[in-house]
Formats: C-alpha cells, sequence, structure tokens
C-alpha cells in the first residue's frame, strides 16, 4: 500500500504503455464533430480520421460521400501519413504507387494528411482530407493551421488519459486506504470484544473495552463518511 | 455433530479472532489464507458453510466462489463473503453468494449470519426431502 501510494503521487505525467489507452480516451462524438469541422474549415469535399492501436487502423468518423471511398484507399492513405514527420501530400491520388491499384472516385485526387503523434512520438492516427483539386481555401498558412490542430487535439487526447489515469489510481488508492483501515479496526473491535467477555474483569478494564468498542465505531463512520465523499466526488 | 465453517482470510488476526469466535460457539472451524485450491479444500473439509474474504490470494474471493458454483456437488453449500469492500451488496448479487458481512462487524454479527445461512440450508434439505 505504501509504495504503491507513494508511486501514484510521484507520477507527474503519466505515459501510456499503448497508444490505444490514449485512443480510449476520445469521445465517440468528438471525432464526427471535429472530421466535419475540418471539412468545412478547408473547403476539401472529403475527410476521415482513422487510430491506430498499434496493430491496425481503424476508422472514427468521415465527412463525405463515404459509400464511394473503400476502407483500404483510407488505410492505405493513414499508412503513408504515419511514416510522415508533420505531414504527407498527394498532388494525383491514382497515380501514386501506393494507390494505384485501388479503385479511387474520380472526383478525389489531392490528399492532404496530417499524423496524429503523441509527445512521445508514438502515432496514434491519422486524418485526412481529400478533394478533386487542391482546394481554393487551401493554403501553406491552412497546412500549418491543420498540423497546429490536430498537434491540440493530440495534446488534448494526452491530457484526458492523464486525468483519468490519475483518477483512476486516486480510486484505487482511496479503495485500498478504506479497505486497509476496516482490517485492523476489525480486529481491535472484536479483540476489545472478547476481552470484554471474561468474567473476572474489574469495572475499570471493562470501560476500557467498552471505550476501544466505541472508538472503532467511530472510526468506521469516518471512514464511512470519506468513502462517501469520495463515492459522490467520481 | 458439529457443523463445520471453513473460512478463507489471508488477515491472520481476523482469522484467528474469527476461529476462536466460532470454535467457541461449537462450530468445527477449518482455515485456508489463499483460495486458489478452493475445490480440492473442498472436497477435503466438506463444509457447511464458506466464509470468504473477498481481497485474498491468489485468484481472489470472486474467482474462487464462482468456481464452487460451477461445481455440481458444492454448489449449494451456503458462501458467505466477508469484507471491507464499499459494494458487497453489489458484488454478492452478482457471484449469487448467500450472504455478507462487511467489515469491521460484531461478534454476535459473525455468529448470526453464519447461524442464519446454516439454517437456512437446512430447512432447504428438508424442504427438498419432504417433496
Amino acid at each position: 500500500m505504501n509504495e504503491m501510494n507513494q508511486s501514484a503521487l510521484n507520477d507527474k505525467e503519466i505515459i501510456p504503455e499503448n497508444p490505444s489507452d490514449l485512443i480510449q480516451c476520445i469521445a465517440e462524438d468528438d471525432y464526427d464533430w471535429l472530421t466535419r469541422q475540418l471539412a468545412a474549415l478547408f473547403g476539401f469535399s472529403d475527410t476521415f480520421m482513422t487510430l491506430w492501436d498499434g496493430q491496425q487502423s481503424s476508422l472514427k468518423s468521415f465527412s463525405g460521400k463515404r459509400e464511394q471511398v473503400s476502407e483500404d484507399l483510407l488505410y492505405s492513405l493513414s499508412a503513408l501519413v504515419h511514416s510522415a514527420k508533420d505531414f504527407y501530400l498527394i498532388e494525383n491520388l491514382s497515380s501514386h504507387p501506393q494507390t494505384e491499384k485501388i479503385n479511387i472516385p474520380s472526383r478525389l485526387n489531392f490528399f492532404v494528411g496530417v499524423p496524429f503523434k503523441t509527445k512521445a512520438g508514438a502515432v496514434i492516427g491519422a486524418i485526412g482530407l481529400m478533394n478533386d483539386i487542391v482546394p481554393a481555401s487551401y493554403n501553406g498558412h491552412q497546412l500549418e493551421l491543420l498540423r497546429i490542430l490536430v498537434m491540440l487535439l493530440t495534446d488534448n487526447i494526452e491530457l484526458r488519459y492523464n486525468h483519468k489515469s490519475q483518477t483512476d489510481k486516486e480510486k484505487l488508492i482511496n479503495r485500498k486506504f478504506t479497505h486497509d483501515l476496516r482490517n485492523p479496526l476489525t480486529v481491535i473491535s472484536l479483540n476489545a470484544e472478547i476481552i470484554n467477555m471474561e468474567n473476572n474483569l474489574s469495572a475499570g478494564v471493562r470501560d476500557m473495552c467498552n471505550q476501544v468498542k466505541q472508538a472503532t465505531g467511530s472510526m468506521n463512520q469516518l471512514i464511512d463518511t470519506f468513502a462517501a465523499i469520495q463515492k459522490n466526488a467520481q | 455433530m458439529k457443523k463445520c465453517v471453513l473460512i478463507y482470510e489471508d488477515d491472520l488476526d481476523i482469522m484467528q479472532l474469527c476461529k476462536i469466535i466460532l470454535t467457541a460457539s461449537d462450530y468445527q472451524v477449518e482455515t485456508r489464507n489463499t483460495c486458489e485450491n478452493i475445490i480440492a479444500d473442498v472436497k477435503e473439509v466438506n463444509p457447511n458453510i464458506i466464509l470468504m474474504d473477498l481481497w485474498i490470494p491468489e485468484i481472489g474471493g470472486e474467482q474462487a466462489i464462482m468456481l464452487v458454483k460451477q461445481e455440481e456437488a458444492f454448489k449449494d453449500i451456503p458462501i458467505v463473503i466477508f469484507s471491507a469492500n464499499e459494494e458487497l451488496d453489489t458484488i454478492c448479487k452478482r457471484i449469487n453468494a448467500s450472504g455478507y458481512l462487511k467489515k469491521p462487524f460484531d461478534i454476535m454479527d459473525l455468529k448470526n449470519i453464519i447461524q442464519l445461512h446454516i439454517s437456512e440450508k437446512k430447512h432447504s434439505e428438508q424442504s427438498t426431502q419432504s417433496v
């Protein structure tokens, strides 16, 4: 218990062992909202977001004509974006070596994607924007804006993860704390009762046993109150 | 013949106190501080009731109880869980335990719950026989 508490309290920043732990901290609604916003902001016809759990990608949201775009295309593009340092840009999708064998709607030629990268450098997903031509509203400045947006989103995911991890640890410590206090209280209380059952006790010792019993009862009420406060706070 | 209580508890002080209390109440008491061999224990001891701590090595009380419940020969043995856990009522229902005892408890609490569930088992057996 002490070691665990110490370790939990010392952790200022929690590094996830698995990217999928981070991904779980994004609310489902957030994907759709962000994807729609990006499509509108940059004027792209089709926008998507995929997440990478360390082994495979999964499509989390799509804004545009989903029925015309195959998963093969989305996951191939995501894989290209994962390998990029900052962004990945394709001016002609149908002639790109990684996508030329995939059935691509003729209306989609231009692609730009930005990877979700944690501060530690782990890739946890990709956001991709597609259009027939370079949208009029899109320029170098917009690309920089997109990168910053993705960086902010990744920071937000990491913050949520850290908050969740910290909350989970606090819950565990509180559970351990109340549990580990009640066990010795049980021992004290039962011993006081057993001693009190002896026939030849002096009145003074009997009073002491009753005091111990009452004190353990009060301590247990305090623990119950603490546990109830913690539960309400969660 | 004395009724047998099999106690699983890793806190040796609590285990010893329960043994003293129940032995004084004329029960035969067997104790274990881990529960990974619960099926072998139950076969060996043939208890009338099991008193199970939840946070106990190696597999934990919940898992141990589920193992017993899966065995046709043992599934009707009353199992009372006792723990300092906050959600004993929920856990009790989830694992289909006969009852629960929240720590800290009094001597009477312990004696009453053991007596209650042994009596209930006896009545249920008598009803089955009379049918």
